[in-house]
């Protein structure tokens, strides 16, 4: 028995009506949408709160009001996503019109997980519905109370013959891929991202994957501790840690971490008081079997900060650990709790080292003050100039290369570690800012994921962008230069007319 | 025994050593591409013309000249391509330097095809260098005199370190393929394109794929038969038909199909001369297989013009079938050959039915004098690329990316495209230290007022309120 046949038949024949293509249809589904988030705030307030625990602060600012935000910005810019983008021409296309378009790819699935069930279900979708596509939503069981409102409410504010949500665990996930689908979003863990994948291969289903990994967080020497402190116990006990992109742990001198511990102890006093477990700032595990997870994690290292638990809550304290070891599971599997190892090294390099020894995460963090050396200020550019740089570990240190970072704004470790790891997005002495823009393309690399959205980025995922070539007819003359029987003169002539210089509008 | 896992350590060590990220190197690896082109000029044209009859000059326009435009391309947009692109800022990060910084990936695997074996090989390469990658390349071992080249000479011109040519056939390929890679690069059929994918799920390695399809072409009943024969002829018999955009199927109406005849064969007479077997301008199949696969197909329907074979040289004549169903195996297949069967609609919504019943294709193309008609079949339809009242538009504009949707593909490349799909595009937020005032407003314990703040924060940007 398929329980999705029926459904998916549905919204296929919708789509193939044309119905989601006009710009107003599109407008009032996101219309729609806007309103469901207005007029059930107050629902799914209290719905993240029975799942996660999730104060009112955090449901507003990382999930109700982010979603807002995109909904506005596709209503305000949908008409010039959905326009033709015109290409540049060349001597023999001059008569023609060259430009692509937007298509949306047809029956999409958004499979969503538990963390941001708000956010990051709605988001994708945000994309999904302005790029004019029928959508399967597949939130996630985890987080029950808002499934439920996701599956009962929001279906009544959209046009419901282009848009379904289908519940199930991993089984009817299982079923449900093996439809043909015509994009797949996916966020999630990469074990079950391959699994999407495989499943998408079979149909060329093409996909995004929202992953995850251990995030880094490399805190130098030179930094001021209370202020690195404050942000990053924001960053990784925020949502009680069940952040995709929040610090995993921290990479650090013997040194500094004697300094962060009192100033981590601090920020958590000030954060959440001195019994976090009575603070309405902190959340909870989502479920009993991660709350064990993380219990036996408590295990690893020592801990220097937290490590209560109670399972009649699910509530894990913010804690520190530290003298882990690599090999320790705190150090083998994504955290995704309130635990904040620390990691010693002993330089920059170490730390470099370290990161790149592993697999590619969704976000890295770096925190410094530091500048260079100022005898190393003046010797830098004739350096660059004349002879590649060679970093303190033998590695050849790129250069030449424009960037943005030469502002003063950037310190140079800060840059140096953006320089030589790779990351789904990076944070110099900062958090979670740069996902709050939607101006940035949110994603991962390797095993953190593939593909990216938020903003404009979301609808050309959603998209198939069509090269077109329109020719008026007739003027055969013209073209015969490239019939056969072929001859080196006519290919030199249709050579010029093909010249890219050409479109610099000097010839006409 | 695995053949590629010492080449393959040796390119991730180069990489990681972070030699192919410096703009100088990889201007280096282009140019070295560049002279490969050049010196090679004739060694290059005769193996074509060995593997695929090719005439010089579909050689040159369709595999040496775009290869070489594609090079310069990149030699003088490098730089502009590499740099970090500032995006727009909300209040929150105003003090901020915010940009997307794009990176190589790494080791990316680039398998090529045989029809156009140095475009469909050397094209993809320029964007995996000019990204900065290590770059696998696994020609076709169907193009033998090409393979030859690009396995022997190639290498000579580039840094040998940081890149490889691996050769074999299906097997060693699928072997290659369990290896984990950054990027895989794929151009083919859609059958080996699921292999592909599936193979790169387990290492969850990004993919583009560039497939083929059945590419429908419209002809409507507002139209100058002798152009459009001429068009679509010069489209469907270059490269002996095989090329994953040319027009696979003409849609057209009985009254179409009866004008578009003769012209069909004046054009061919035209191409090709009274007897195309001794043209210099026609190509040939590939293999023997390929051969007797597309002799089958000349079985099909009823052959109203060409219809000749010849085993020996593996020719076959261009030919027109018409009365097919859409049942025969030449609706069934890509038919990859000088063979262009007719199928009769009775409108252009009939048309359009047609074709949306059936797989998104690689290309699609609409024939008429009518501006409207020709949009209908834009808009009600879905394809990789489009034509209207033209073929090969990718070949005639550099500037449109070649890719492919649905059962035809994924991904796309050509120019900044190509580069854009071997980089990955990092979102890059720096932010100077201290300040730390301004992020007091976000922490615990939370207040409904600095609550309502950051919720508007959150929305601004910077071109309505600075």
């Amino acid at each position: 028995m398929d329980p999705f046949a029926d459904t998916l038949r549905r919204l296929r024949e919708a789509f193939g009506s044309g119905r989601t293509r006009p710009a107003e249809f599109r407008a009032a589904q996101l219309k729609g949408l806007g309103r469901f988030l207005r007029d059930n705030k107050q629902l799914l307030q209290e719905a993240l709160l029975q799942d996660l625990h999730k104060s009112a602060f955090e449901a507003e600012v990382s999930e109700i009001r982010i979603s807002q935000i995109e909904i506005d910005l596709a209503l305000r810019n949908l008409r010039a996503w959905m326009k033709d983008e015109k290409v540049p021409k060349n001597l023999g296309t001059q008569l023609d019109s060259a430009f692509i378009r937007k298509e949306p790819f047809g029956l999409v699935l958004i499979i969503a997980p538990w963390n941001y069930p708000v956010n990051l279900t709605l988001v994708p979708l945000v994309g999904a519905l302005a790029a004019g596509n029928c959508v399967v939503l597949k939130p996630s069981e985890f987080s029950r109370s808002t499934e439920k409102i996701l599956a009962e409410v929001l279906p009544r504010y959209l046009d419901q013959s282009c848009f379904a949500v289908v519940l199930g665990g991993p089984q009817e996930t299982g079923q449900l891929l093996e439809h043909k689908f015509d994009y797949i979003f996916f966020t999630g863990n990469p074990r079950v991202g391959r699994i999407v994948m495989a499943a998408a291969a079979k149909h060329l289903t093409p996909v995004t994957l929202e992953l995850g990994g251990k995030n880094p967080c490399y805190v130098d020497d030179d930094c001021d501790p209370q202020t690195v402190a404050n942000r990053v116990a924001w960053f990784r006990y925020f949502n009680s840690g069940q952040t995709c992109v929040a610090p995993d742990y921290v990479l650090c001198s013997p040194d500094t971490q004697e300094r962060l511990l009192p100033a981590l102890q601090r920020a958590i006093t000030r954060f959440y008081g001195e019994d976090p477990r009575s603070s309405p700032s902190l959340g909870r595990i989502i479920s009993e079997k991660h709350f064990r997870r993380l219990r036996g994690l408590l295990g690893c290292g020592r801990v220097v900060i937290g490590g209560q638990s109670d399972e009649s809550d699910r509530y894990i304290a913010p804690t520190v650990l530290v003298d882990v070891q690599e090999t320790e599971p705190v150090m083998q599997e994504e955290i995704f709790g309130p635990i904040l190892p620390i990691v010693n090294v002993r330089s920059l390099d170490e730390a470099i080292d370290f990161i790149n020894r592993r697999e590619k995460p969704l976000a890295l963090y770096a925190f410094s003050n530091s500048n260079q050396h100022p005898a190393r200020a003046k010797l830098e550019p004739l350096l660059r100039k004349h002879v590649p740089t060679w970093g303190l570990s033998g590695r050849l240190l790129h250069n030449h290369t424009p960037t943005c970072d030469s502002s003063p704004a950037a310190p140079k470790v800060v840059k140096r570690v953006l320089a030589q790891t790779s990351s789904g997005g990076f944070c110099g002495n900062d958090g979670f800012m740069h996902m709050t823009l939607t101006s940035l393309p949110f994603g991962g690399v390797g095993a953190s994921g593939m593909g990216s959205y938020h903003g404009k980025f979301s609808f050309d995922t959603f998209s198939h962008h069509r090269a077109c070539l329109l020719r008026p007819p007739g003027l055969e003359k013209i073209y015969s230069l490239r019939y056969p029987p072929y001859s080196p003169r006519n290919l030199r002539m249709l050579l010029l007319a093909m010249e890219a210089r050409s479109c610099s509008c000097t010839l006409l």
